[in-house]
């Protein structure tokens, strides 16, 4: 069965939503992610088109601005409920993470101690 | 400026192929300046270390006026990215190649389930499909006169030289329905693989020819050029040495409509318009070239 769109947010999906929080166009996205990812995270050109015109579709951002051909887009209430839900997602994952290893963490130490 | 021209029997789906083979003509100093329909032209540059990457968007129609504006925003972000696009392929104007100077450029994709999404949907909607009918048609023929051409060789109808031209046909006709069912089923195969991808968010297919895809096309390429031997071979012997000047006219002449209907295409999708229009006028045109191009090949080929 096909897999919902956006049920999870691959990386360059989180931080392409997280740049557009405020109003910013492709080339902005593009700089904003490199730079807090402190280059961890490379958003290539192609993602960043297909990416925003799927968020266009489904009405998770909306296009405020176009000048020639550079468009800025923001978040609409329905982008920022799905980041949120992300980061509900990504908390959960890590308070499971802590609770399956606080004991692993503590005897590793003990030992080292 | 020197220029070089290339026959190009590489399909879009065969990217990783046709990357590799753009960046060792680049490392050579030939750096692509136009994709036509089945012919490559490249311009001489300095040997360079140059990255390729095609791009594909399945939303440009088939008339559409090219650059689209989707196409222009694209090529802003590559730019900003670092990549210059290279060329539109006359072919599939969805396709585009870029290129970047950097050792080591930001892929044009980075997603890999956005990636094979909009892959397999061009692949699917651009190639698959109308390869089902081109397919379908094509080997429809072929096997019709392939079928006769039998028919006719069991019986022993022909003179000796005849007989060799029609078994050279008949083979020709069979390795081409083999040649087109390769060319579906890896297409097929190659989509299923992509659609897969997009779910998975996986690597996807390779790029590369298959053995099956190489080795009927070598085929194919050497009984076309054999059959058109044994026929250049005959029309010598039965009507002396202008025969071969006036098939080789002929030839020219179907190439030249050929590249004069594609052209023409060309010029179409540079304007404006509605797209039913455009094709309505390309059809009208490239049946008046066909119909040229039969008369003009029936008086070269008249001994």
């Amino acid at each position: 069965m096909a897999r919902e769109k956006f049920q999870t947010l691959t990386e360059q999906m989180f931080y392409i939503l997280l740049a557009l929080q405020e109003e910013r166009c492709g080339a902005d996205v593009m700089a904003l992610v490199a730079q807090i990812t402190q280059n961890r995270v490379a958003i290539g050109p192609g993602t960043l088109y297909n990416l925003l015109e799927d968020f266009l579709a489904a009405g998770m951002i909306v296009q405020t601005k176009t000048e020639g051909r550079r468009r800025s887009y923001t978040l609409t209430q329905q982008g920022r409920d799905r980041l949120l839900m992300e980061k509900q997602r990504l908390e959960r994952m890590l308070s499971d993470y802590r609770h399956m290893t606080a004991g692993t963490e503590k005897n590793q130490r003990d030992t080292a101690g | 400026m020197k220029r070089k021209f290339e026959f190009n029997l590489y399909a879009p789906f065969q990217y990783q192929d046709l990357q590799d083979h753009l960046e060792k003509m680049a490392g050579r100093g030939w750096e692509l300046e136009k994709a036509g329909y089945r012919l490559f032209t490249y311009r001489a540059a300095p040997p360079a270390t140059v990255r390729y990457a095609m791009a594909f968007r399945p939303e440009v129609g088939w008339m559409d006026q090219l650059p689209t504006q989707g196409q222009e925003i694209y090529a802003d972000y590559c730019r900003d990215a670092g990549w210059e696009l290279a060329a539109t392929w006359s072919r599939f104007p969805q396709v585009q190649f870029y290129r970047s100077r950097k050792q080591y450029p930001v892929p044009l994709e980075t997603d890999l389930t956005s990636r094979w999404r909009v892959t397999a949907q061009w692949m699917e909607t651009r190639f698959v499909d109308p390869l089902r009918g081109d397919v379908a048609i094509g080997c429809f023929f072929a096997i019709f006169l392939a079928i006769v051409l039998t028919i006719f060789l069991a019986q022993e109808e022909f003179a000796p030289p005849l007989f060799a031209m029609c078994a050279a046909a008949d083979v020709l006709m069979i390795l081409l329905v083999l040649n087109q069912l390769v060319v579906l089923v890896d297409a097929q195969r190659w989509l299923q693989q992509a659609k897969r991808a997009a779910e998975e968010g996986s690597p996807g297919p390779g790029g590369r020819m298959s053995l099956p895809w190489k080795l009927t096309t070598g085929l194919l390429i050497a009984a076309g050029a054999a059959t058109l031997a044994v026929y250049v071979t005959n029309a010598t012997a039965d009507f002396g040495f202008l025969a071969p000047v006036r098939i080789a006219g002929a030839v020219l002449v179907f190439y030249i409509t050929l590249f004069a209907a594609f052209r023409f295409r060309d010029l179409l999708r540079k304007r404006g318009g509605s797209p039913h229009w455009k094709w309505i006028v390309f059809t009208l045109v490239a049946t008046l070239l066909a119909l040229l191009s039969v008369e003009l090949w029936d008086w070269f080929t008249d001994f």
